[in-house]
């Protein structure tokens, strides 16, 4: 049984329709990247498969469960980790660790939550706002959030966008710490470079629609021969060569 | 096989957004000045504006009532409104919503911490009518005072909830919270008394929600009784409630607009 599982699903906005049809599934340890230009229905993809969009048609399963009939017992198994860092201004790092872990059912003692808070180097901050981080320092905070309940399928929607290089590195290697412990994680990213980096496979979405979904390595090899890919090349074919031939090369609105 | 986690306890799941909150409410000075200073600063006011030699306990009651229903009411529209309102505009609903917790525990944990502010700013309120000027309800009298301070307390929050629910931005509720706190000044009669007003704005005010809660608060606690005026003035207190609630509840968006 795949850990997720999205078929034909199909996200409406009144008239307009942000994901069409769109099917694929993650098997256990597996990092799916999901990348397309910004309307693509990424986001709407995820916003569906968290319970907080009703599908229009389709099917999701997250362990077997459906999140439209059962949506806490699947966010139960979901770790998220939204666009931007979105926690109560209010409240320390220390405190929002231990609110989530509250809200997941898990209980965290100081010395474990203290461990937990080390472990991605953010001891030192504990007592700090988050608004007071760097956007680092946040996104890993975001992470260890979407992780405190250790669950088997994570959620990363664009989390290394407006990072710098040694943070999106060090952000890389938590994701891959992650697989390597065999968590799934369904992976949103403008980068080709992440996408390539991490993701066992990638599906391509346009226009609300997967248009190629295959390993990193196929998606070059099935490309790399057409003409039209060959000319957006500098070189030889890269993955962002055939996203742009996939995708176009207008910049999206 | 991977098995999923199964949802965690209601009641754990609201104690962790209870204790949050608290902690978020104690540590914001904006929601300490509505719970402490305002009730605090329009009791002294009254009070040095009596006449000297009344010693009498009635008229301060009065101005206790006057001072407790103001600041029960701005901390329904700062404390509350403005706290909903950055909430939804900086993503923290959004992200909450991804956790495995009834929609409505979110904003019940909220509500339930303001609540708890309304009555420790009615027992701070009399402690220091007590403390300072030697003066404290009958036991029968502060039974009506929590009793109104109660049900006006849910009216004030079901105002801030309507405010949110119909103002898309948070500083577009910031703006409308102060405009009503002024009206709220007004209607209450501390600046201005109503007897000078017109009939038509009088009887407005006298159906306000500010209005029927401090009348409500000043009979339990001067003549520790309510008449059958009272029990007219406790239905429209209800029927707002039930009104702005519904109000409030059905037109709220939890992105922001």
């Amino acid at each position: 049984m795949d850990v997720l599982s999205v078929q034909g699903l199909e996200v409406r906005y009144g008239s307009h329709t942000a994901v069409r049809g769109v099917s694929f599934g993650i098997g256990s340890g597996e990092v799916l990247g999901l990348i397309g230009p910004n309307g693509a229905g990424k986001t709407s993809t995820l916003a569906a498969i968290e319970g907080l969009l009703r599908p229009a048609a389709g099917e999701i399963r997250v362990l077997g469960v459906d999140p439209v009939r059962e949506p806490l017992r699947a966010r139960a198994s979901l770790g998220v980790q939204l666009q931007s860092t979105a926690f109560q201004p209010d409240l320390s790092v220390r405190e929002l660790v231990a609110l989530y872990a509250g809200l997941y059912g898990v209980r965290l003692g100081r010395a474990e939550l203290d461990r937990r808070l080390e472990s991605i180097g953010l001891l030192e901050e504990a007592g700090r706002r988050a608004s007071q981080l760097s956007g680092g320092q946040q996104q890993r905070l975001t992470l260890l959030i979407a992780l405190v309940h250790e669950p088997p399928l994570l959620l990363l929607d664009e989390p290394t966008t407006g990072l710098d290089p040694q943070s999106r590195r060090q952000l890389w290697s938590h994701v891959e710490e992650q697989r390597a412990v065999g968590r799934s994680v369904l992976l949103t990213t403008h980068s080709m470079e992440e996408a390539a980096a991490l993701s066992d496979r990638i599906a391509i979405m346009v226009q609300g629609e997967i248009v190629a979904l295959d390993t990193p390595k196929k998606l070059v090899e099935t490309y790399a021969r057409n003409p039209r890919a060959m000319q957006l090349a500098h070189g030889s074919v890269t993955l962002e060569d055939v996203f742009l031939l996939l995708a176009g090369e207008e910049v999206s609105k | 096989m991977i098995k999923g986690s199964a949802a965690p306890a209601p009641g754990g799941t609201l104690a962790a957004l209870m204790s949050a909150e608290m902690h978020a409410f104690a540590r914001s000075g904006r929601s300490l000045i509505w719970t402490i200073a305002v009730p605090l600063l329009v009791l002294v006011i009254g009070e040095s504006q009596l006449p000297k030699g009344i010693s009498a306990q009635a008229p301060t009651l009065e101005i206790v009532s006057i001072a407790l229903a103001l600041g029960i009411f701005t901390l329904g529209l700062f404390g509350y409104a403005t706290v909903l309102a950055t909430y939804r505009e900086r993503g923290v609903f959004e992200r909450l919503r991804c956790a495995p917790v009834p929609a409505w525990q979110i904003l019940g944990a909220r509500l339930l911490v303001q609540m708890l502010a309304v009555i420790l700013q009615a027992v701070l309120l009399f402690v220091v009518a007590w403390a300072a000027y030697g003066v404290a309800p009958s036991l029968v009298g502060a039974g009506y005072a929590l009793a109104v301070t109660m049900l006006a307390g849910l009216c004030a929050l079901a105002i801030g909830q309507v405010i949110v629910a119909l103002v898309g931005t948070a500083q577009g509720t910031s703006a409308v919270a102060r405009v009503l706190f002024i009206l709220l000044m007004l209607l209450d009669g501390f600046f201005f008394r109503s007897s000078r007003w017109p009939s038509a704005l009088q009887t407005f005010a006298k159906w306000t929600p500010i209005r029927i809660a401090t009348r409500l608060m000043q009979d339990g606690l001067v003549s520790a009784h309510w008449g059958a005026a009272d029990v007219r003035y406790l239905l429209a207190l209800a029927v707002w409630i039930a009104v702005l609630a519904y109000l409030g509840v059905s037109r709220f968006r939890w992105q922001a607009a």
